[in-house]
């Protein structure tokens, strides 16, 4: 199929973007790659919110004692922020949009297991997104997107059982798009698909699904818990009525931690698909990176105490977490040595997607390696509450999972689309991003190291030069933002036709047309070796 | 054909393991949803045991018959897991006036369940233990109950109070959960009973029927662990 | 792929299973009327523990299905187990209980320090 020669003009086939065009087709599809694109919207515009939070955030923080917004205010954007871009970008984000378009075609199937519950996952989606927005707009939240207790349940004057409603319902989204791609890939795979021949990207998705059905009901039974107590004013978490509040942290981050390896395996699945794609070889130690996704997912289980190390919890028991989180620490490292493996000896070309791929590697071993420093014990003593760890999980979630985004969206748009996105502006955007990120981040672990406390509206003078630099980092950083925003929306009017492979990568996906018409392939594949690259370029030789 | 098979499965066994792998995933998220709940009431029980103890002597203290109304709630809901799995194995072979008749003693049994539920709610309300702002008012009987625990462990009469009321979010919290999933099973089985009454479940479909009844066993191994848990504090 | 719809119970097999249900409910009530002491909460989460395998394997077929089938309810019941045990690590060691428990407030009320 592949090889038949492409003309675009006489392309009258049905796709699944032609197929209909009515708004009932769209807001009543079963088709995941439909529901794919829905999400796409959604998350884009919680990016958007969320960033425009920490807009806000930064400019205030360009002066010591600035009075752009008062300290009340300041809370609450700190809170928006985090509960934005975790809870409806982050958390969502590539599972939702690549993953819904994706799995079904990796895997050679025609949809999902359960579509309509796939829908239903969307609307869920929405409505908790809906109802935490309507919590901004009635004066928004200002506990901090972790609603420490007692703060958040007793002593709090804003929303916050608005937001943890919609936070409650979102969660659902989540559990149900995990249940369906983990049945999904069980059943439905095409003949010849063995579990080791799935594409990486299957496996980080499977092993991200397994964290959203366990970990995150418990979030939503700690959440509901403080609602009780605000609405029935009993004391849960309130020391002065008999509650503990470390039992909240506990409760909360037994999801919340597990919950960052939602945010970063789906990535990592992301860059294993680049890295081979643009060194045209097949990934060093299939079956490691494999294995350490479900490492990551398992391990991720046992760490969540190292938040809460001087919170007040045992000494002893701060020592196992802090072993803990050591050992998560291996799996990871073993997926950056062997993409690195990966690279050596390979026919290495940087078009955008790869060039997002190499900044993920970089940035995130830099986040990574950061991580080990707060997982012990002494240094954590000192920089806990710091700009350390705000500098610490930015690496990892937007200089990792947002880069992964990023590069997978360049590298999939061809196939979701149908059209080329413009490669210099893409290099360009890449480019911008990288170096707008590490000026916006970078300063702040020598700021959290110096003592530089977070969430704070205001600092001591001495902090001022590297605010300053962050600042400016973030305004590269928003231009590098806006600029795939204006050139791929571009691009879908005006861009070139795509083909069926642009990339000539290897994947299932690759061996339909782009757009795939509404049930993927015309007939069903059957899988052989996975990046097969080198039988490949060997065979167009 | 068309009908039976939904068009993204290549046939109905594929379509019927889904199906159970579905349920069977969604039980494991159930099992973490209850489990959070299980994880506050531990680490309480662990806390502020004397507290827990009068509390569960209160749960357990409605009784018919000498038994209490946990004990037959749990005899109830036993038998309905029984019922479930006749009928199951009634579709399975084909015979549906069986899986009818079935269906309907599950549904029964589960409406008994509510109406013990809500017997015990109302007399928890009238006791003054419903844990709200403002409702919560314990009867004489167990202030001086509570008053005789204080002076005998030593502990400080307020903070023993503020636990005996975390006792009670605790089992409102938890067996109102439960039976919100028990309002849900009877509208699954319901459904079930008005699809088999129209001849739709055969041996060749019903895996509906057993999907719903792994369902319906879960709510039942809740309440399983439900019932020492919250009743049998000694 | 074995499905569990291959091996069908047997009647006699349900309602023996039901009995023994019934006979461990009636075990459970006898034995919170007596005082045991830390061994009451063994016993009767014991007897729910064999209530629940009984009913996940008979009820629910697990004893006829797929590897993966158990593989999928164990994970959830370790998994419950790592929330409960973890959390337990912390809250069994530390050397002073956190001073809102009744048992520590009485102590501090009475001028007593740990």
């Amino acid at each position: 199929m592949a090889s038949v020669a492409y003309i675009p003009q006489y392309d009258t086939r049905e796709t699944y973007l032609n197929t209909n065009y009515s708004a009932a087709s769209w807001l009543l599809t079963r088709d995941h790659k439909r529901i794919a694109i829905l999400y796409m919207f959604s998350i884009t515009l919680f990016f958007a919110i969320g960033g425009s939070a920490a807009v806000i955030m930064r400019l205030q923080l360009l002066t010591p004692h600035s009075s752009l917004v008062e300290a009340e205010t300041y809370n609450k954007l700190f809170t928006l922020h985090g509960i934005v871009m975790v809870f409806f970008f982050l958390v969502p984000s590539i599972p939702t949009t690549l993953g819904n378009f994706l799995v079904p075609l990796m895997i050679g199937a025609r949809d999902l297991a359960f579509p309509r519950i796939n829908l239903l996952s969307w609307y869920l989606f929405i409505t908790g997104g809906s109802l935490a927005l309507v919590s901004l707009i009635q004066g928004g939240v200002d506990t901090g997107w972790t609603f420490y207790t007692p703060y958040s349940s007793t002593f709090s004057n804003t929303h916050v059982v608005l937001a943890i409603c919609g936070i409650f319902i979102a969660g659902f989204s989540s559990i149900l798009t995990g249940l369906n791609f983990i049945v999904t890939i069980h059943k439905m795979r095409c003949p010849g698909m063995t579990w080791f021949r799935l594409p990486l990207f299957i496996w980080s998705t499977y092993a991200t699904s397994i964290i959203f059905v366990l970990a995150t009901p418990v979030l939503a039974i700690t959440l509901a818990l403080v609602a009780l107590e605000r609405i029935l004013g009993v004391g849960i978490f309130d020391p002065n009525l008999g509650g503990d509040p470390i039992l909240f942290q506990h409760m909360f981050w037994f999801y919340s931690h597990p919950a960052v390896y939602i945010m970063i395996l789906p990535g990592m699945g992301v860059v294993s698909e680049l890295i081979t794609a643009f060194s045209r070889k097949h990934v060093f130690g299939y079956e490691y990176i494999a294995m350490a996704s479900l490492s990551i997912a398992v391990l991720g289980f046992l760490v969540w105490a190292h938040h809460m190390f001087i919170a007040g919890i045992s000494i002893y028991g701060g020592m196992v977490f802090s072993i803990l989180s050591f050992l998560v620490a291996i799996p990871s490292a073993i997926k950056v040595f062997n993409w690195m493996a990966t690279l050596y000896k390979g026919s290495i070309s940087l078009e955008t997607p790869m060039l997002y791929a190499l900044g993920f590697i970089g940035l995130f071993t830099v986040g990574g390696l950061t991580g080990l420093f707060l997982a012990t014990l002494g240094i954590d003593m000192h920089v806990h509450d710091t700009y350390f760890v705000i500098a610490h999980f930015h690496y990892i979630m937007v200089g990792g999972a947002v880069m992964a985004y990023m590069g997978g969206l360049h590298f999939w748009w061809p196939k979701m689309t149908g059209k080329l996105y413009p490669e210099w502006w893409g290099r360009i955007s890449a480019i911008i991003l990288f170096l707008g990120f590490n000026l916006t981040f970078f300063p702040q672990f020598l700021l959290g190291y110096l003592g530089m406390p977070r969430r704070y509206y205001a600092y001591a003078p001495e902090f001022q030069v590297y605010n300053v630099m962050s600042t400016a980092g973030a305004s590269i950083l928003a231009v590098g933002y806006l600029l795939p925003l204006g050139y791929l929306l571009w691009s879908l009017k005006w861009g070139p036709d795509a083909g069926p492979n642009p990339f000539k990568a290897a994947g299932l996906e690759w061996q339909t047309a782009s757009p795939p018409p509404p049930d993927n392939f015309e007939q069903t594949p059957i899988a052989g070796e996975p990046y097969n690259y080198h039988e490949m370029d060997f065979a167009n030789e | 054909m068309s009908d039976l098979v939904a068009h993204q499965f290549d046939d109905l066994e594929q379509q019927t393991e889904a199906g159970t792998l579905g349920m069977w995933t969604f039980l494991a998220t159930e099992v973490l949803f209850f489990g959070g709940m299980i994880c506050g009431y531990t680490i309480y029980r662990h806390l502020y045991f004397p507290a827990w103890h009068q509390g569960s002597l209160i749960v357990d203290n409605l009784r018919w018959f000498g038994i209490s109304s946990g004990a037959w709630n749990t005899a109830v809901l036993l038998t309905s897991s029984l019922t479930v799995a006749l009928g199951v194995r009634a579709a399975k072979l084909g015979r549906n006036r069986t899986l009818l008749r079935m269906l309907v003693a599950t549904l029964l049994l589960g409406i008994a369940f509510l109406g013990i539920k809500a017997a015990e709610y109302t007399h928890e309300y009238y006791e003054g233990v419903m844990p709200c702002r403002g409702v919560f008012h314990p009867d004489d009987e167990i202030s001086s109950n509570l008053q005789h625990t204080a002076g005998e462990q030593q502990i400080n009469q307020s903070f023993l109070l503020h636990e005996f009321q975390l006792f009670w979010v605790f089992y409102f919290f938890m067996t109102g959960v439960h039976a919100l999933h028990m309002v849900i099973g009877i509208g699954l089985f319901t459904y079930l009973l008005i699809e088999a009454r129209r001849g739709r479940y055969t041996p060749q479909k019903h895996a509906q029927v057993e999907v719903m009844g792994l369902y319906w066993h879960f709510v039942d191994l809740v309440w399983i662990f439900l019932f020492p848990l919250l009743y049998l504090v000694r | 792929m074995e499905t569990s719809e291959h091996k069908i119970e047997g009647l006699p097999t349900y309602l023996l299973i039901y009995g023994l249900l019934m006979a461990l409910l009636v075990a459970t009530v006898v034995a919170a009327t007596f005082d045991l002491g830390q061994w009451n909460v063994v016993i009767a989460l014991t007897i729910a523990v064999l209530k629940a395998l009984l009913v996940i394997l008979f009820f629910m077929h697990v004893r006829h299905s797929s590897r993966l089938t158990w593989i999928f309810v164990a994970a959830a019941f370790v998994w419950l187990g790592l929330l409960l045990g973890l959390t337990l690590t912390d809250y069994t060691t530390r050397d002073q209980p956190t001073p809102n428990s009744a048992a520590q407030i009485a102590v501090v009320d009475n001028g007593g320090h740990r």
